[in-house]
């Protein structure tokens, strides 16, 4: 036992005294309690509206597709826009949602549940959970539902997130799993609704901003905005919204929202639940710029990788969270003290993220 | 809640707040984080064996939340360099109700909050805790290696922000 340990044990003993009063739990304890049953019966009501909704348009759910293997078809590559293939928007059934993962995107109907590092939820009837990375079944959620989706890193070079190229979805022999080149991504999926989720495959939003090409040009008629340093172009129906305190919450981005928040505040808020379903996680198109004191403040140094665009260095965050549906962004901007934070929805083909991505520079 | 349930947090509660307290460096972070902790244990108890498990396994929900917690939450903590020791007024309020007041000489409060999540816990777990190795990588899901490689790391660290100070008392 050196010096410092001993030092460290005694520390941490006077601080526990020092700290040390009669906690009030159960008051708590008892809410938090019962917000869980009711979380638990939100999960039964979501498959019970979900069944009826599928009962009223005709739609059924259960529907079993072969779970034979499927011959195998090209993923072909969406309308090259300025030779940048995006995200195929065509391959997302009405009623499903998408659900991004790494450089690949699946959709699935929207009741499904997801399940990552940052949620989880289970309960009721669900008919479908999708798995993003090595999430673990969550306990005490009884069985899995009949549909089961993993999206999993596909091995070597599988962290990269901008797919190499497009190739095949290779159907296993089983027509359980679906090893996909070129997305990084292992998608293994179960359940009479497996084909048809797989054959939504496509690359995600992600990807088509992060992608090798040339800068997407800004539509005529976009607005401009100078804020925190930065100057950027949105889509001209998109409303401005400014803030000034940063309240540490922040899953999804207010759809078609300029949000401008100078972060000279910082409170802690009470953060509201995600419903960790298909269609409550999916992404909104939107922009969140938080500059100043408190705008980056929490976020990793580390970067998957950084560009000089127009004198900002524009560093990429890796998603947070356990969220594929944004982009996060720390840009140095010469002459201002905090690093700009920059959280980019991307939704769609990814062709308007692109766009507002690329026409980020210092202002 | 059941009346096992509710005596064991009567009984254990306190004990869970003073760890979560070193874990969050805030009182009511901490209480916070132990409420979470004990729901979750509470839905998990049918699957526990007995009421002894209760305490092994709210302290582990408690030690993935706070990793968890600190993932979610986007905290504003930044190292903010060196504070000038500014006199207090003779009857002011502590700042931090009285806390403040622990003799803290050699600095190890404050470098503990420079550490990573997972650094802190360890070395919560390790040196008030008395938690072993193997405890310690059950509680957060890692290997006893990445144990041990968070404590060196950690205590690497603390050395490194408090060698100065430490430099500075010598005569």
């Amino acid at each position: 036992m050196t010096d410092l340990e001993d030092a460290l044990r005694g520390t941490l003993q006077a601080r526990a005294d020092a700290a040390d009063r009669e906690p009030a739990l159960l008051p708590g304890l008892e809410r938090r309690i019962s917000r869980a049953r009711r979380r638990r019966l939100l999960g039964s009501a979501l498959a019970v509206t979900a069944v009826a909704a599928a009962a009223i348009t005709g739609v059924s759910l259960t529907t079993a597709t072969s779970p034979h293997p499927e011959p195998s078809r090209n993923v072909t590559a969406p309308t090259p826009h300025r030779g940048v293939p995006l995200t195929d928007v065509g391959r997302t059934p009405h009623g499903w949602a998408p659900v991004p993962y790494l450089g690949a995107q699946i959709s699935v109907p929207t009741s499904w549940f997801i399940e990552s590092s940052y949620s989880s939820i289970c309960g009721g009837h669900v008919r479908g959970m999708v798995f993003l990375g090595g999430t673990k079944t969550p306990g005490g959620c009884g069985p899995l539902p009949a549909n089961v989706v993993r999206l999993l890193p596909a091995g070597p070079g599988a962290s990269a997130l901008v797919p190499r190229a497009l190739q095949p979805v290779a159907l296993g022999p089983s027509g359980m799993d679906w090893a996909t080149r070129g997305y990084g991504v292992k998608v293994v999926a179960i359940g009479p609704l497996a084909g048809r989720v797989v054959r939504t495959l496509t690359r995600s939003p992600l990807s088509v901003v992060l992608a090798r090409g040339p800068a997407f040009a800004v539509p005529r008629g976009w607005q401009w905005h100078e804020f925190g340093g930065l100057r950027f172009a949105t889509p001209p129906s998109w409303a401005v919204q400014r803030y000034n305190s940063w309240a540490g919450c922040g899953f999804n981005i207010a759809a078609r929202i300029v949000w401008l928040n100078d972060a000279k505040k910082f409170s802690v808020a009470s953060c509201p639940g995600t419903l960790a379903t298909a269609g409550g996680m999916a992404a909104n198109p939107g922009i969140e710029v938080s500059a100043g004191r408190y705008g980056a403040a929490g976020f990793s140094s580390t970067t998957v990788g950084c560009r000089m665009a127009g004198g900002a260095r524009l560093c990429v965050l890796p998603p947070q969270n356990g969220n594929w549906g944004m982009l996060q962004v720390l840009a140095q901007v010469p002459g201002q003290r905090w690093p700009v934070l920059v959280q980019l929805g991307l939704a769609g083909s990814g062709a308007t993220a692109r766009t507002i991505f690329d026409s980020i520079r210092a202002g | 809640m059941d009346e096992e349930f509710g005596r064991f947090v009567a009984a254990r509660g306190r004990s869970l707040c003073r760890a979560a307290y070193l874990l969050t460096g805030d009182w009511q972070s901490g209480e916070d984080l132990v409420q979470e902790a004990l729901a979750r244990t509470y839905q998990r108890r049918n699957r526990l064996r007995d009421a002894s498990a209760f305490e092994p396994y709210a302290r582990k929900v408690l030690v993935t939340q706070f990793l968890s917690w600190r993932r979610r939450h986007w905290h504003g903590e930044l190292p903010h360099g060196a504070v000038a020791d500014l006199p207090r007024p003779p009857n002011a309020e502590p700042a931090d109700g009285g806390l403040g007041e622990v003799e803290d000489r050699s600095g190890l409060w404050p470098a503990l909050r420079e550490l990573s999540p997972q650094q802190r816990a360890v070395l919560v777990l390790r040196y008030y805790e008395d938690l072993t190795e193997a405890d310690i990588a059950a509680a957060l899901g890692c290997s006893p290696g990445a144990v041990k490689t968070h404590a060196a790391r950690g205590l690497e660290r603390l050395r490194r922000i408090t060698a100065p100070r430490t430099e500075e008392r010598r005569p």
